[in-house]
């Protein structure tokens, strides 16, 4: 609730829009000049040419140019629009963009449009491998068992690799009391990466 | 070290279907509503195309991949009465929509907002096709992917390694 001495008051133009922020989970409210400034159109660098066609206005239809009431005449934009055509440099964009602003803080319509896209929108997917039941579809293939020790003296380890069909076997523990005291015996199962060698000694 | 000597084999393809993304798992990034090049306070007058450039790369690149804060927006200038036409996808690069290949050079890009004209002003501005950076080019040319027609260009997971980026997708 708002305590009455405070008022909150959003002024908005008639060219701004909102846009839902997947982020913060809320609308953002998006004015016409962050837009038009967000094209980079008036920038040293930026796009120049008369890209919202001015120049050609007149052949707008007489029903748009019913809602035509921008404070500026027709032939006021279309100069903008043919100069900006002609010179292609920042200045004549420039011109357009203010008067554009101008417009639009005055709450005049102007006969332009600007295009908003988010064009990188990513999630995380989840994916599925759907199959038919049955011998038909494929096999799946176990192997022999088989278990192979040998001696790394370098660092004076044992190592054990056991090739198993089971999903789980007993780790190599009944082993170590044969392990001579100064050999460390390295025991980890695939099932559980976390795990660490074994030592009967530390 | 324990290990299994088991091997799944399909011998009948038909009866196995993978389907990718059929469900979404999380947000990554691209959603909010900040536009390239605007900084953290917005725009205080005209945008620099430099700066659209580099947070382009940078959304592209994850340059920022501890906190993930990127921009999301670009914002194009179009001609009154320019949307009427734009009711399906755009592209946003130099490559075509599906049924715009067959058109004239001339023709083309009319999908584009304000059509070819504002795309030859645009895309040399923000580097458009640099969003085609790292993508699997064979996949695209098979048509894997039905980013030929998509407006956006997104990574693509593939399932047996859900936690490894392995390209982008575009239209």
């Amino acid at each position: 609730m708002i305590a009455s001495d405070h008022v909150v008051l959003f002024v908005f133009s008639p060219k701004d829009i909102m846009i839902y922020d997947e982020e913060s989970d809320r609308h953002v409210h998006i004015s016409f000049q962050q837009a038009l400034y967000a094209t980079c159109y008036g920038a040293t660098n930026g796009p120049v040419g008369d890209l919202f066609n001015l120049a050609e206005l007149g052949k707008m239809s007489a029903e748009k140019k019913c809602a035509f009431n921008s404070g500026k005449s027709e032939k006021e934009w279309v100069d903008l629009g043919v100069a900006a055509a002609k010179d292609k440099t920042p200045k004549s964009a420039q011109d357009i963009v203010d008067a554009l602003i101008a417009a639009v803080d005055a709450g005049q319509w102007v006969p332009v449009e600007l295009v908003i896209a988010r064009p990188f929108i990513e999630h995380l997917m989840l994916s599925a491998v759907v199959a038919v039941a049955g011998r038909d579809t494929g096999a799946t293939l176990f192997g022999p068992a088989d278990m192979q020790i040998s001696a790394n003296t370098s660092v004076k380890t044992i190592e054990g690799t056991q090739t198993s069909t089971k999903q789980r076997t007993p780790c190599l523990n009944t082993m170590l009391p044969q392990c001579s005291p100064s050999l460390s015996l390295s025991c980890s199962q695939a099932t559980t990466p976390a795990s660490t060698p074994h030592s009967p000694h530390p | 070290m324990l290990s299994h000597s088991t091997k799944s084999v399909i011998t009948k393809p038909q009866n196995v279907c993978v389907m990718r993304d059929v469900m979404c798992s999380g947000y990554v990034a691209g959603g909010n509503t900040r536009f390239f090049g605007a900084g953290k306070g917005g725009f205080s007058t005209y945008g620099d195309a430099n700066a659209v450039r580099n947070d382009m790369e940078a959304r592209l690149s994850f340059q920022d991949d501890g906190n993930g804060e990127y921009m999301s927006m670009l914002a194009f200038c179009a001609p009154y009465g320019d949307g009427a036409k734009h009711d399906q996808v755009i592209s946003i690069s130099s490559r075509l929509l599906p049924w715009e290949v067959n058109r004239p050079a001339a023709d083309r890009k009319e999908y584009f907002p304000g059509g070819k004209k504002n795309f030859d002003a645009a895309n040399p501005t923000f580097a458009l096709d640099s969003i085609h950076f790292g993508e699997d080019v064979r996949a695209a040319e098979n048509m894997e992917f039905i980013s030929q027609v998509s407006l956006f260009p997104s990574r693509n997971f593939n399932p047996c390694y859900p936690l490894g980026r392995q390209h982008r997708q575009q239209c």
